[in-house]
């Protein structure tokens, strides 16, 4: 017990806890606004880590890591502007819920899952991380390639009207991230001979474009009418909590493990886990057709499982130094500099500091509750500013985000192009929420695909010729066929009724 | 300076008080606004690590904040790109990186090391040839041999992007060593760490990316170096043979990292940074951070940079040309 | 502006076969059978069978006008509003580096006000307020590298 005693010491110090609640602060600012994303708040903190001690260091990253992920919920709510891509998964889900007067409900949900979410990772940090960073260390490019097709197959799930319109999102999406020359080949594609196209598409100003932009030019086409149905009065958001974990329990177990397992696999993150978990949530949801009027049960499985992931993402960080997500990849610059490196030693050597980490994400996790009780307070007050007046600070800001994501203009014309292109898609039914998923996971696809061709020779065996591969590719297939079952079985049954809810 | 104020908040809330100077008196002369260091690569990496670094002891240095801001995408082009074209009054600064010598042979840009004001080379990182640790191959010699007497494609290597550093690392091993490159296939990863991994998951043979990358796996007895590509072996494993050690190799090669302004810079400003570089430099901080990263340090001056460039951007232009990575 | 299935089937096809075509042009990894042409092949065929299968259900639904004005575009000054705000924001990205951040965004802020009716006076107030407090988050908290322009630096 000694090194646990000796954590507490550690971090029960005014010093490390006035840190820790300065990053929570900041993390909660930053994850709010649209354009600023968990990764940049985390990166934004290096400098000032470099004079702290070790604890608060890699606790003031932790920390705001956390606020800044479960503060994207808030904007996103709010505006339908997700303040990190973590939230854009439920966004629209959020703000059909405010439309329907229920923002204290679904923001407190949001407080209260995502809390959990992180201190169950946390919990699988602290008890299995050696064990299962093993496992994520055999994942090849293969086993990756099943996992992204798996992840493109849940737009599937993620709902649309029409089926067909949401393929076409996604495939405007996966066409999106092949511009620029960040492919295995490393030649510029759709570049057009620009430099800045050499980047590509950054995905943090398409997204604002896609959700922010087009609903600020919706709402000025209309003259910016006054809120329907809103309650003007800020409710309780603790109301229904138990009710919530009662009724939610199986979502929010499903959200949290499989956030976790996808936090744990390097290159994957909080965003791709939010949306595999909607997708779940929906798919095995006894009333999937309630999914996109404002229905919570896919929100508590995608905002505990984001969260949760966060967490996860340590795991390879601490006993491999491979990171989990961007996140952790800086966080373990952070850990070289203060002497902890990672590695199976370090849980050895230094139990005491490690016990400490895992002591901080429990105080972040159980700190989000009030701070952001207090933050969800004051930015209800924006539903009583007058919509004149907000939806032209909402653009202000918009473009300031937007430059700020790799501060230069060209990302104020993506946002502006992709405000367009999310205006139109809309007008059309073309849901929007398919096109981000194909633009995060559009890369690893194709990357693990050429690379795993590279390996093989182009044979198309060696996606089932590693165990871990051939389980993975067999379920995927299974899912397929059950998906195709289902939706033969619905055209039999009810050949009249037009409504598809694959 | 309400930043100011936050800042000291912060350094006041966990750390050594009164580090960051609260206020600073207005100069007439140069540097009288804050400064910007572009990073053409992303956070959380070594060069953006490096450049924070940098830029936070430039600031106590030049008496002025520094802001570090990523520029990245295009393998480096658009970062590099947009350190060129700032204006050339000294406020906007940037770290350039070995790549300014090599995609312009690729055809990606017309931009070259002449585009650049040196002021002073920060860092050097040599490659390594790293295997699996439970790899039958003990020593370079063995890998080497077995490497010749294979066919095509049994050997496979990653590490970074098609023709990258390290690709260019082992392509240009190979032809040293009168091994025809093709052999060994490369596999493009986003960087060292997801090459690393699978290299330990048993997708790739080889990846022969810098020490300092490998460490974390190196200390956690996953992987093992058989030789660094440099004159001197690193600090950091000091059993790891050099390459002309373990298999009669004069080849070298390295990615390093150096501070730059775009062309042009009025010679005064050029100077006093060089100078507050230096100061950087020598600072016990610089060293023991970079020592704790495991990075190495190497210094050159403002024309001896320019001269190091130049010589890097030949060498790494004959070597694409042999193993057929230029245009 | 909706668009009949017919017509967003043709665009559909049109960009895929465009796409794919384009895409040819590629160069190949040396030595592999994949290379950077395939997987935007892919999502070409992808469009293109999209579109057909629009078409098809087109084709089924005939007599529907192929581009058709929703509802709010038949509101007086709707459309000309959506334009308007685009314009801003292409102003701001065209004038921000050379005049600076704070002088175009408070202009933009207050046309946007206007065209809302937000009454003249409050409509400077909060453009400048909105303006000085994204500043001083952004560039003073953030590190955000907002354009100066010919605006001094902000006491922050």
């Amino acid at each position: 017990m000694d090194p646990i005693i000796a954590a507490f010491e550690l971090v029960m110090t005014w010093q490390v806890l006035t840190t820790l609640l300065m990053a929570a602060l900041f993390g909660l600012l930053v994850g709010a606004i649209p354009g600023l994303t968990a990764t940049m708040a985390t990166a934004l903190l290096v400098p000032l880590t470099f004079f702290m001690d070790p604890i608060p260091a890699v606790g003031a990253m932790v920390t705001c890591a956390a606020m800044a992920i479960f503060a994207g919920d808030i904007p996103s709510a709010l505006l339908r502007m997700p303040g990190t891509p973590a939230s854009a998964a439920y966004s629209d889900e959020a703000y059909a819920m405010t439309r329907k007067g229920q923002a204290e409900t679904v923001l407190g949900a949001c407080v209260l899952f995502s809390a959990i979410g992180g201190l169950f990772g946390t919990a699988v940090l602290i008890f299995a991380a050696p064990a299962l960073a093993e496992i994520a260390l055999n994942f090849s490019s293969p086993e990756y390639f099943w996992m992204a097709l798996l992840g493109l197959t849940c737009s599937a799930f993620i709902g649309a009207a029409s089926p067909l319109k949401g393929a076409v999102s996604l495939l405007i999406g996966l066409f999106v991230a092949t511009i620029g020359l960040n492919n295995p080949a490393g030649v510029p594609r759709f570049t057009f001979g620009s430099t800045e196209m050499m980047a590509g598409i950054d995905f943090i100003p398409a997204m604002i474009g896609l959700f922010a932009v087009s609903e600020v030019f919706r709402t000025i086409a209309a003259g910016a009418p006054p809120w329907e149905g809103v309650q003007g009065k800020v409710g309780n958001i603790f109301r229904n909590w138990g009710g919530m974990v009662k009724t939610y329990w199986r979502q929010q177990i499903r959200g949290n493990v499989m956030g976790t397992l996808i936090g744990i696999l390097p290159g994957a993150g909080a965003d791709v886990a939010a949306y595999v978990s909607y997708a779940v949530s929906r798919r095995f949801s006894r009333t999937p057709e309630k999914f996109g009027t404002g229905h919570l049960e896919g929100i508590v499985e995608s905002t505990s499982a984001n969260n949760a992931s966060l967490s996860s993402a340590w795991i390879p960080a601490l006993v491999f130094g491979i990171p989990g997500d961007t996140i952790t990849a800086i966080v373990i610059g952070v850990l070289y500099v203060k002497g902890m490196n990672p590695g199976p030693t370090l849980f050895l050597f230094n139990p005491q500091t490690i016990y400490a980490v895992f002591l901080i994400f429990i105080l972040a996790n159980l700190l989000m509750v009030p701070l952001g009780w207090v933050a969800i307070k004051l930015a209800k007050r924006l539903l009583q500013a007058p919509r004149t007046v907000l939806m032209p600070i909402i653009l202000a800001f918009c473009i300031v985000g937007a430059f700020g994501s790799n501060n230069t203009a060209y990302g104020i014309i993506v946002m502006l192009v992709f405000g367009v292109l999310g205006f139109f898609m809309e007008e059309n039914d073309i849901p929007i929420a398919p096109c981000i998923l194909g633009i995060v996971i559009g890369p690893i696809l194709e990357r693990n695909f050429i690379t795993t061709m590279i390996k093989s020779d182009g044979s198309i065996v060696a996606f089932f010729d590693r165990p871990i591969a051939a389980g993975l590719g067999v379920f995927l297939i299974l899912v397929w066929l059950s998906v195709l079952v289902g939706v033969i079985r619905q055209r039999r049954s009810g050949q009249m009724s037009e409504a598809d809810q694959t | 300076m309400l930043r100011r104020t936050l800042l000291g908040l912060m350094a006041s809330a966990g750390v050594v008080a009164g580090i960051l100077p609260l206020a600073t008196p207005a100069m007439a002369q140069y540097p009288d606004r804050p400064l910007t260091i572009i990073v053409p690569w992303g956070a959380g990496g070594g060069t953006d690590a490096t450049a924070r670094i940098i830029g936070s002891l430039l600031e106590k240095e030049l008496g002025q904040p520094v802001n570090v801001t990523n520029r990245t995408g295009g393998s480096g082009v658009v970062g590099h790109s947009a350190i060129a074209e700032a204006e050339a009054d000294g406020y906007t600064l940037g770290i350039a990186t070995v790549e300014i010598g090599m995609m312009h042979w690729q055809g990606l840009t017309n931009l070259t090391w002449e585009a650049y004001t040196p002021l002073a080379l920060m860092n050097e990182d040599a490659a390594g040839v790293q295997v699996s640790a439970d790899s039958e191959y003990e020593n370079l010699e063995g890998l080497l041999e077995a490497i010749k007497s294979s066919p095509a494609g049994t050997f496979r290597a990653s590490g970074t992007g098609q023709g990258g550093i390290w690709h260019l690392a082992i392509a240009g091993m190979l032809n040293d060593k009168g091994i025809d490159p093709a052999l060994v296939s490369w596999v493009p990863s986003e960087g060292a760490a997801p090459g690393l991994q699978d290299l330990v998951a048993g997708g790739v043979g080889i990846v022969p990316c810098s020490l300092v990358e490998a460490r974390s796996l190196i200390d956690a007895g996953r992987v093992k170096s058989l030789a660094v590509m440099s004159p001197d072996r690193s600090e950091l494993f000091p059993d790891v043979p050099t390459l002309k050690e373990a298999a009669g190799s004069d080849w070298q090669i390295g990615a390093w990292r150096g501070i730059v302004g775009p062309k042009g810079l009025p010679e005064d400003v050029a100077a006093k940074l060089t100078e507050a570089l230096k100061t950087v430099y020598d600072s016990e901080e610089y060293r023991g951070f970079m020592e704790k990263q495991g990075f190495g340090v190497r210094w050159a001056p403002a024309a001896e940079f320019g001269d190091f460039m130049d010589k890097s951007n030949k060498a790494l232009g004959e070597t694409m040309k042999a193993v057929g990575l230029a245009k | 502006m909706r668009f009949s299935d017919t017509m967003l089937g043709a665009v559909l096809l049109v960009f895929g076969l465009a796409g794919g075509i384009y895409s040819q042009s590629f160069p190949a990894i040396p030595g592999q059978r994949y290379g950077a042409a395939a997987f935007p092949t892919a999502i070409a065929i992808g469009f293109a069978a999209c579109g057909l299968a629009m078409l098809a259900a087109g084709w089924r639904s005939a007599g529907v006008p192929l581009i058709m004005r929703t509802e709010w575009t038949r509101k007086p000054g709707a459309l000309l509003a959506v334009l308007v705000t685009i314009l801003c924001v292409v102003a701001y990205i065209l004038f921000a580096r050379t005049i600076g951040f704070i002088p175009v965004m408070t202009l933009i802020l207050i046309v946007l006000f206007r065209m809302l009716h937000v009454p003249w006076w409050k409509a400077i107030a909060y453009a400048i307020c909105a303006t000085l407090v994204t500043d001083y988050i952004f560039r003073s908290i953030l590190l955000v590298p907002l354009p100066f322009g010919l605006m001094p630096r902000m006491p922050w």
